[in-house]
């Protein structure tokens, strides 16, 4: 075995080189001492928790200025009363007629539903013109005659279109895991309040709030209600 | 005391020399001869013979860089005491750094008429073009020798960047060295 030219070639080089080496002291960078660490932690959890209640705080208030509230549902069963049998067919009959005008599209149709109490089939229309009932008219006595000869319809103003209302139900339905994850039980369209109703967990839900707002443009056509179990004094 | 008293020291040929210097790159120089030889005594007779030597050469010589100065003298020192011991065939633990330099160029693929001040200098133009880290840990792997896990020590690398950057700095050397036409 020889000692190899480069090994001792390598005893030639610069001495500013060699001076280098010795002296030479990168930053140490195992060097965190365990309180750094701690405090690292510490800051780091603080971090966490001082930027969720920020971002909380942020919808809070944005569902303050906006005017959202959410309503308890504590009353589920007041609102459960008696159907008989041809209340439950003129109920039947009512949702056929909506499927039946919903289906033509018309931006201007809103809902149809059978109201017990007054004994009328109510129609909303966003535009409630004198052509347009026509229209609806028209189409059912094509469409649904007998319900028509039945039942007296209503018709009346509502706020927004069934279309309008679709829309945000397939735009929360494409969305359904990351609202599932911040807060959103349950939704559907009420074809009586002529809105989206939503579902929380709870009422503090205001992640879920803000995001369902913007999807709806902040347009109002949403309303929110809490799921939370009543509380033990109104048991 | 600084380096340039050690060396006034030497040239009033002041014993107290070779103590000031003992004090100060003793261990350094013992560290050095330990790494090549990896034999207590050996590494000790080569310290003193290190220090016979500055005696011997200072004056007239007054190096400008007294440390890389001394780790000239006890690196050569060492090295011969071992080319001795391995044709004595009283060969220590094999040095795995020779062969990966010598995997770098095989002396027999370098040009004879090229000698190793020459080849030094080469070396030399390359480390300077290098990032300091990887300089410094090629440098303190085949100039001192330190083991892999005494450099990742020193410099607060793991071991396998270590293993890492000498790899990729050999390879460069290698690439280095034969553009410059060096090998036959």
């Amino acid at each position: 075995m020889k000692i190899p030219r480069l090994a001792i070639a390598m005893g030639y080089i610069d001495s500013g080189l060699v001076s280098q080496a010795i002296e030479f002291k990168p930053i140490p960078r195992n060097k965190i001492t365990h309180l750094g660490r701690y405090t690292m932690a510490v800051a780091a959890c603080l971090s966490i928790i001082i930027g969720f209640y920020t971002v909380h705080s942020y919808f809070k208030q944005y569902a303050m200025v906006k005017n959202i509230y959410v309503q308890e549902n504590y009353n589920n069963s007041v609102d459960r009363c008696e159907v008989t049998a041809i209340q439950g067919g003129k109920l039947g009959a009512a949702n056929n007629m909506h499927l039946s005008i919903s289906a033509h599209n018309y931006d201007w149709y809103g809902s149809c539903y059978y109201d017990m109490e007054t004994d009328l089939i109510m129609i909303g229309l966003t535009e409630n013109t004198e052509a347009h009932q026509k229209q609806v008219l028209k189409d059912e006595q094509k469409q649904t005659p007998a319900i028509l000869a039945d039942t007296p319809v209503q018709f009346y103003t509502c706020e927004y279109s069934y279309q309008h209302l679709e829309d945000i139900y397939s735009s929360l339905e494409s969305r359904d895991f990351i609202l599932k994850t911040i807060g959103v039980e349950r939704y559907y369209i009420s074809i009586t309040d002529n809105r989206v109703v939503v579902y929380l967990t709870n009422a503090d839900c205001y992640a879920a709030i803000y995001a369902i707002d913007k999807l709806d443009n902040s347009n109002g056509a949403v309303i929110y209600k809490s799921i939370a179990s009543q509380p033990s004094s109104d048991k | 005391m600084d380096d340039m008293q050690i060396i006034d020291l030497y040239f009033d040929r002041d014993e107290q020399a070779i103590k000031e210097t003992d004090v100060k790159y003793g261990k350094l120089c013992f560290c050095i001869a330990d790494n090549i030889l990896s034999n207590d005594e050996d590494s000790e007779e080569c310290v003193n013979d290190t220090y016979f030597s500055l005696w011997n050469s200072i004056p007239p010589t007054r190096p400008n860089n007294f440390v890389a100065y001394i780790c000239q003298i006890v690196r050569n020192l060492s090295l011969k005491k071992l080319s001795f011991n391995l044709a004595m065939k009283r060969t220590p633990n094999m040095i795995v750094s020779f062969s990966e330099l010598e995997e770098i160029l095989p002396d027999d693929h370098i040009d004879p008429n090229i000698g190793d001040e020459g080849i030094g200098k080469l070396i030399s133009d390359f480390l300077s073009k290098e990032k300091e880290d990887s300089r410094n840990v090629f440098i303190r792997k085949y100039y001192f020798f330190d083991s892999i896990r005494d450099i990742a020590k020193r410099y607060s690398f793991t071991e396998s960047k270590v293993k890492n950057m000498l790899f990729h700095t050999r390879n460069r050397l290698r690439k280095y060295l034969k553009e410059e036409g060096i090998e036959v």
